[in-house]
């Protein structure tokens, strides 16, 4: 299982949530799922899907399925998609600097991963 | 002598009284063209003694010369010796020669060869009769023009006609379009307004449930009663209609703005009046003057009685408004419109979508 | 006589012939099509509007810089409208985002393309965060809010949704419709674009409204 480029946007002033985006490929040979994120950024972290449908944006959590992945599948997390969200950040994010976060796995474990704080 | 144009089109080649079978040309006989004008004795004119040539057997008088213009091209010397000729004729060259002929836009020899009529040989007539009356195949002798290049009158080769043609027909489609119209879509008229409002049934109603669909709304006072019967009737018929139109698969909804009730209100108003399948909705104080007022920019006061329709597409824009002339028209003219724009939803993909926008440009409405 | 004949080189003619009509036709060909191109309407990426009104009032709302928000002030330049608020993670950064990068890639004309963020959310979002936000993405940004009322009433004529959505515990995420609009410089409502539009079509489209 591999985490790569996991990136998230600076903070507006007064945010309490950032939306964690990253590429995660299951390439461990073996079903697996996504079980939970932690970060010590972050008081929870929740995967959440944005869905846009004919022009509204709505967002919701993630189903458990959403998280499953197959073997040799790629999870992306982007923009207007799927993210991790990190709710009731415990600080501002600043550009340039890294936010660590922790992903658990079923198979494959905790793998951290540090997200490059920048604006994109 | 005969007279000679000069320039590209003309008839360079005629006959040359001069040449009045004493050419070398008619001495040497045939040459390695298959069958075709063997022999004098075959019945083809002699060059130059008056008759038109119904094909002419030709002769290298320098073998081993290449067609390219340069004046010693067995073309040349073949005019310059035998004379011109009625430019209807096929002139049958060496094979040898071929290859070369190309430089000058002529065809293939054998090519041309096997479009001549065999049983040409013999038939003469005036040179002032038609090409037809010859028996030659008429593309062989526009090859034929081609095989002796620059000879024959300004005639365009056939495909460049087709494609000034089809310059001219897109042309005039065009100016055609831009007249008459033959597409007709509704107006993007306005932004439809954004809502949140609650039902007769409690139910929150959005904007956004119209999303991807085509919604017909109606405006009606509460507590309007019998007065607003034929609305309600409209509404059930166009709605009943409406489905046997294709929307490209666009739900068909219809929404009956109960302005100045709340949801209570609504619903008895609702079960009041003639059974309607539309979603009834309240909507009142602030809502409705910027629902109904600013958003579909009608008039509000909950007390008075007018009839008013709106399409609003599945993108929230408003195609149609409608007020009232009599009611029997306006469900036939709601239904009119909505089969318009199930058109343009149906057919606006790809290159038909152009000629959609240029509709819209060019304001085809009904 | 000879001489006559000798000098058409029929050849030559042919050729000539040829190649003049070879040139014609490309000349009209080449002719045929840039008219099509230049007459031809521009494919907007989003939905436009033929209305001939201008762009309905923003009449109580505030700029980020306390003062009245009048959309006369943007005649002149592209004004791109999108509803928000501050809190949203995912949707509201990447349009600013994508827009800020538009903007960019125009060059000096882009100095007239503006964005203007209203956020539908004024219990969290203050004006002075809010322009703090929006002028993190591009100094030519501008924020915006109002009350409750002038929001319902602005939001309503640009068809605009919002409503508090899924409950996140003690953040609340706003439903609201994310699309974008654009308002030429003639003060027109003129296009809408659909939420996650794609950076070059938003560059073509804009700089067919300058």
């Amino acid at each position: 299982m591999t985490v790569s480029e996991a990136w998230t946007r600076p903070s507006p002033p007064g945010a309490d949530e950032a939306a964690i985006y990253m590429v995660v490929k299951n390439d461990s040979g073996s079903q697996d799922r996504l079980l939970s994120a932690s970060s010590p950024s972050c008081l929870v972290v929740t995967p959440h899907l944005t869905e846009i449908v004919d022009g509204v944006a709505r967002m919701r959590e993630s189903g458990l399925d959403e998280l499953d992945m197959d073997p040799g599948s790629t999870l992306v997390m982007a923009p207007n998609a799927m993210h991790l969200m990190c709710l009731g950040l415990t600080g501002a994010l600043e550009d340039g600097e890294v936010l660590e976060i922790a992903l658990e796995f079923r198979e494959a474990g905790t793998i951290t991963a540090r997200a490059v704080i920048e604006h994109r | 002598m005969n007279p000679l144009r000069s320039g590209l089109g003309e008839d360079v080649l005629a006959p040359d009284p001069r040449n009045s079978g004493d050419g070398p040309l008619t001495a040497e006989g045939s040459v390695g063209a298959d069958g075709v004008g063997r022999d004098s004795a075959d019945g083809a004119a002699g060059v130059g003694d008056g008759r038109p040539l119904d094909h002419e057997v030709v002769s290298v008088e320098t073998p081993g010369a290449d067609l390219n213009g340069t004046g010693d091209d067995p073309l040349d010397v073949v005019r310059r010796v035998a004379g011109p000729t009625d430019h209807h004729r096929a002139r049958v060259l060496d094979t040898g020669r071929v290859g070369s002929v190309d430089d000058v836009g002529a065809r293939d020899a054998l090519a041309v060869d096997d479009r001549i009529p065999r049983e040409a040989a013999g038939r003469h007539s005036a040179r002032a009769e038609s090409e037809d009356d010859h028996g030659w195949d008429r593309e062989a002798m526009r090859d034929a023009e081609h095989l002796v290049d620059g000879s024959d009158d300004w005639r365009l080769p056939g495909w460049t006609k087709g494609l000034i043609l089809g310059l001219v027909v897109i042309f005039v489609a065009a100016m055609l379009f831009a007249v008459l119209q033959p597409v007709r879509v509704l107006p993007r008229i306005r932004l439809a307004p954004g809502f949140a409002l609650v039902d007769a049934d409690g139910q929150t109603i959005t904007s956004e449930d119209g999303r991807g669909a085509i919604t017909l709304y109606t405006f009606v006072p509460a507590g309007c009663g019998a007065r607003c019967d034929g609305v309600h009737t409209t509404m059930d018929e166009v709605a009943l209609l409406a489905d046997d139109i294709d929307l490209a698969g666009a739900e068909f909804r219809t929404v009956t703005l109960v302005m100045g009730a709340d949801p209570t209100e609504a619903a008895s108003d609702r079960d009041a009046a003639a059974p309607s399948g539309s979603t009834w909705v309240a909507v009142d104080g602030d809502a409705l003057n910027n629902v109904v007022g600013l958003g579909f920019a009608r008039p509000t006061d909950p007390s008075a009685f007018s009839p008013a329709f709106a399409i609003v597409d599945g993108w929230g824009m408003i195609r149609g408004e409608y007020r009232y002339s009599t009611l029997a028209d306006d469900g036939e003219k709601l239904l009119r419109h909505i089969d318009i724009l199930g058109s343009e939803l149906r057919n606006d993909r790809g290159f038909a979508s152009f000629v959609y926008e240029a509709a819209h440009a060019f304001q085809c409405y009904p | 006589m000879t001489d006559d004949r000798e000098s058409e080189a029929p050849q030559h003619a042919g050729l000539r012939r040829s190649l003049l009509v070879a040139g014609a036709l490309v000349v009209a060909v080449v002719a045929a099509w840039a008219a099509v191109t230049i007459a031809a309407p521009h494919r907007f990426s989003g939905t436009v509007l033929q209305a001939p009104d201008p762009a309905p009032s923003m009449l109580g709302l505030m700029r980020d810089d306390g003062s009245a928000l009048d959309l006369a002030s943007f005649h002149g330049e592209v004004l791109l409208v999108y509803f928000g608020y501050l809190s949203c993670p995912d949707a509201c950064p990447t349009t600013l985002s994508n827009v800020a990068s538009a903007r960019r890639r125009l060059g000096s004309t882009g100095e007239r393309v503006r964005l203007l963020m209203i956020s539908v959310d004024p219990e969290r979002d203050s004006l002075a965060e809010i322009g703090e936000y929006v002028r993190s993405f591009d100094e030519g940004f501008v924020g915006a809010t109002g009350d409750h009322a002038a929001l319902d009433r602005v939001a309503a004529q640009y068809g605009i949704f919002f409503a508090r959505g899924a409950d996140l515990g003690p953040e609340y995420a706003v439903d609201h419709t994310a699309t974008l609009m654009g308002i030429d410089t003639d003060g027109h409502l003129r296009i809408i674009w659909p939420a996650g539009i794609d950076i070059d079509r938003l560059v073509a489209d804009l700089e067919e409204l300058l």
